[in-house]
């Protein structure tokens, strides 16, 4: 990974920030290049995010503001008041189904240095509204960069001392060091997604196998970390029962149903102008080429088929764990950004 | 096809004989053309730059094209003959950047390119100093996804060897030097170019179609879009699938039905 990363984009503003010096020191043989703002980098139209994900380059840049921002009602695991932040925009993954690349101009991975900014809206935000949670990991994998970012051994501790304050990291790697070594946190939930072992290898480039995930998940659920699961999104082919049934019974035989935090379930969907983009830069590609329908501003699945897949899935679900622990993510993901 | 923009007459030379471009035209701009690779000769400046993009640029078909300057550059210190990918060009009147996109194994170092309206006697910091990427840069973006827009400069004067030595003689010379560099970017861009034309390639038996019904634009763009999507799930529907229908609506509605 980090021998990918050959050109480091450097805000002026965050040259000389600590974690920025600290992250080139990683990449001695990567070009370092300055700019104003990651926006000049990052925005441009004519760009193609496809063909930047063959070799995605790093930005480094400060957030100025909303460093915080609420979800939209509805969303959640269970808490009243919910907020996101993302430290970082694009993942090192490549997943077909992921939204991302219909809402970003550009692959680059964009990190923003300033998390004692993030840090301070979220004791902020608390202060003002009480206890709250606060999800990480939709704008890119809370983990997965870890060895980079160093986000969660730099806000794990930050969270540790705010018990008011809920942190859902959301990941699908296997990079799980930072917790392994310390503690579990009583208000840290580690969320895993998880899509059948078929559709991993045919739609999640990158991303580590579905069996070595399931290790990872067990072994911080034995270490006493807070476990959640998300099959989101959920996808349909002709063999969807067989599939799900499948990643169920493997998940749930290495996993203890009774001592998992939280399921959340959704439906593949995207709102119908990152559909759009998504399909002009994919257009072989069977996932968007199959039936769907068109509801709200939302492209996904025809109503029937989305009920089947999604009734299926609950009720498999329901052999394992309650009722009361599984969420149904009507929401789009995008429209949390 | 890529196609290569140089300010003289001398840049030229040996990219067109190691292409083996012939020439197509000498007005308004010299334009020379190989079977993937034409060359167009700008004259000095961003504004002649920019205009000889524009020429060329507005060719029709949806093949996508790469773009690449070539040309010399002046540094502070850096050795003559060396070749530099542009990661940054800045504009010094206007002072506005643009950042392209490597999304290749670069086959040289990268460098902030910063264009001028006048030679640079000054040469300070660690930049190169031209006089077309600012004009040239953002008129290619106007034809082209940046990844396919590159900027290749070659070292011709430092503060040793100073601008006003270069002879034609001697740009060539340099030039000549960095032509593996120069086939190398090609190579990539064309590939890339060539990946993103199959994307956005017709389908099949999509001039079947047109030609044995009539489609009005919107109805061609959605046919388009149907044999694509058929095409993603495997599946090839010959137009006599549809020999029965006597409307191009009633061929659309047949395809909606396949998926």
């Amino acid at each position: 990974m980090t021998r990918a990363i050959r050109r480091i984009y450097v805000e002026d503003e965050v040259a000389g920030h600590p974690r920025t010096a600290a992250i080139l020191g990683r990449f001695p043989n990567a070009e370092v290049v300055r700019c104003g703002r990651y926006g000049e980098v990052f925005n441009p139209r004519a760009q193609d995010f496809r063909l930047q994900k063959r070799r995605p380059a790093l930005i480094l840049a400060r957030k100025h503001r909303g460093q915080v921002l609420e979800t939209p009602p509805g969303y959640g695991i269970g808490g009243e008041r919910n907020y996101y932040f993302s430290h970082m925009l694009n993942c090192i993954y490549d997943c077909r189904y992921c939204f991302l690349q219909g809402m970003l101009r550009s692959a680059n991975y964009v990190l923003f240095v300033n998390y004692e900014d993030f840090q301070r809206q979220i004791d902020e935000t608390v202060e003002r509204v009480g206890e709250s949670w606060f999800f990480s990991g939709y704008d890119c994998d809370s983990l997965a960069f870890e060895p980079i970012t160093g986000f969660v051994e730099s806000f794990l501790p930050f969270f540790a001392e705010r018990p008011q304050a809920w942190l859902e990291l959301r990941t699908k790697s296997v990079q799980a060091a930072a917790l392994r070594e310390r503690e579990p946190l009583a208000n840290c939930v580690v969320a895993f997604s998880f899509t059948p072992e078929a559709m991993h290898e045919q739609f999640e480039w990158g991303v580590p196998s579905v069996r070595r995930r399931i290790e990872v998940v067990a072994d911080l659920q034995r270490r006493g970390w807070k476990i959640g699961l998300r099959f989101d999104p959920l996808l349909y082919r002709e063999s969807y029962r067989s599939d799900y049934a499948d990643l169920f019974a493997a998940v749930f035989d290495a996993l203890d149903p009774a001592r998992l935090h939280s399921i959340s379930l959704g439906v593949f969907r995207l709102p119908k102008s990152y559909f759009e983009r998504v399909y002009r830069l994919y257009p072989e590609e069977p996932l968007f080429a199959g039936p769907q329908a068109e509801s709200g501003g939302m492209i996904s699945l025809p109503h029937e088929m989305e009920s089947e897949l999604l009734g299926y899935c609950r009720e498999q679900l329901g052999r394992w764990i309650p009722e009361e622990i599984s969420h149904l993510c009507s929401v789009p993901e995008a429209e949390t950004r | 096809m890529t196609t290569i923009v140089v300010a003289l007459a001398a840049e030229a030379r040996p990219i067109v004989r190691h292409f083996g471009l012939r020439p197509t035209a000498s007005q308004p701009f010299r334009v020379y053309q190989g079977e993937a690779v034409r060359l167009i000769v700008s004259g000095v400046g961003s504004a002649a730059s920019a205009a000889a993009v524009d020429h060329l640029g507005g060719g029709r078909g949806r093949r996508p094209r790469a773009w690449i300057n070539v040309g010399i550059a002046g540094h502070r210190d850096a050795a003559l003959g060396g070749l530099r990918l542009a990661s940054r060009i800045v504009d010094r009147k206007s002072g506005r950047a643009w950042y392209p996109p490597a999304v290749f194994d670069p086959p040289c170092a990268g460098a902030q390119v910063t264009t001028v309206d006048d030679v640079e006697r000054e040469l300070t910091g660690d930049f190169l100093y031209e006089m077309e990427a600012a004009g040239f840069y953002p008129a290619a973006l106007r034809f082209a996804t940046a990844e396919l827009v590159q900027v290749l400069k070659v070292v011709s004067d430092n503060r040793v060897e100073r601008a006003e030595r270069l002879t034609a003689a001697r740009v060539g010379e340099l030039i000549a030097q960095g032509l593996p560099v120069v086939e190398k970017v090609v190579r990539e861009l064309t590939a890339i170019a060539t990946a993103l034309g199959e994307r956005v390639g017709s389908p099949e038996r999509l001039n079947e179609y047109v030609g044995r019904w009539h489609f009005t634009v919107t109805q061609e763009r959605q046919l388009e879009r149907l044999l694509r999507r058929l095409g993603a799930l495997g599946r090839r529907i010959e137009p006599t699938f549809f020999d029965d229908a006597t409307s191009a609506a009633a061929v659309l509605g047949g395809l909606r039905q396949l998926i």
